[in-house]
């Protein structure tokens, strides 16, 4: 159990880095350079207000990966959906309750990164999401091979999308 | 567990796909509607989100009474269907020549769910 759960906080951990390689999130802020269209105003949008808009829509999409997860897998009784069981109505309000967040958030990042980066995160951090609610709901333990195979299944899905985004770059000046 | 994908390919095939298309509406479809406000893109969202219970969740069930604690694979799987529509789709936007580490990507990709599965 506690080998999943440091499987998928390291696994969460890599958007970090991935994020840093396309220039979408920068450590080394700049507050001396200038908005390029507005004359006298700290570029802070670009710098500073970009890497926390980022890393709050990787989070709330780990959060609602987290609820969407606990409705799919720790309530599993599909059986009682005819019969109007309770089980089935958190079910919903879970599974709603995380989209809820996630959607938002994915037009919020969509104003630094593109669809396919979305999607990265989403493959990244549903899969972190679920190896920690299996961990944590079923006392799942992840085999090395498991961690081999999770860990290529990340790293393909960056490399496929790991060209700098132009937009960025020539839209949003740093 | 490639067996049992085997033998049951049509159904859980068809579980999968719908569920990964309705997955990929919920988290997509909205980018490019920018006259509504976050709120409504979250509850409509929200409200079509709830077809995935009534497709991914049967399979969900079969895979958990038949293979214990493996849900992270089935969940995989799912999310590995939902990554190639955002290929696709973004192949059909782009249409640009992708780089040598874009090849090298879907590679390492199969190759996971291909280690993930044996």
């Amino acid at each position: 159990m506690i080998l999943s759960l440091i499987v998928a906080f390291v696994l969460l951990l890599t958007l970090w880095p991935y994020f840093a390689y396309l220039n979408v999130i920068v450590f080394q802020k700049n507050t001396s350079s200038i908005e390029p269209k507005m004359k006298g105003r700290p570029n802070r949008r670009t710098v500073g207000r970009r890497n926390d808009d980022v890393t709050k829509a990787i989070l709330a999409i780990f959060s609602g990966y987290i609820l969407i997860c606990i409705g799919f897998y720790v309530i599993p009784d599909y059986e009682r959906i005819l019969q109007g069981e309770m089980d089935v109505i958190l079910k919903m309000i879970a599974i709603a309750l995380g989209v809820f967040l996630i959607s938002p958030v994915c037009r919020s990042a969509n104003a630094y990164i593109e669809l396919c980066h979305i999607a990265v995160i989403h493959v990244v951090v549903s899969i972190s999401a679920a190896i920690a609610i299996s961990g944590f709901f079923y006392g799942f333990s992840i085999s090395i091979n498991q961690i081999g195979a999770v860990g290529l299944i990340a790293l393909g899905a960056m490399l496929t999308f790991s060209r700098h985004n132009d937009f960025i770059d020539k839209g949003k000046a740093t | 567990m490639i067996d049992f994908l085997v033998n049951n390919m049509i159904s859980v095939g068809a579980f999968l796909v719908v569920g990964a298309v309705i997955m990929f509406l919920v988290s997509f479809w909205h980018l490019n509607f920018k006259h509504l406000n976050k709120t409504t893109i979250g509850v409509i969202s929200s409200a079509i989100s709830l077809a995935l219970i009534f497709t991914y969740v049967p399979l969900v069930e079969r895979i958990i009474v038949d293979f214990q604690n493996e849900i992270v694979i089935i969940h995989t799987l799912l999310m590995g269907v939902f990554f190639v529509l955002a290929i696709l789709f973004s192949c059909f936007v782009k249409r640009s020549i992708p780089s040598v580490f874009q090849i090298i990507g879907p590679v390492l990709f199969c190759a996971g769910y291909f280690l993930l599965l044996a």
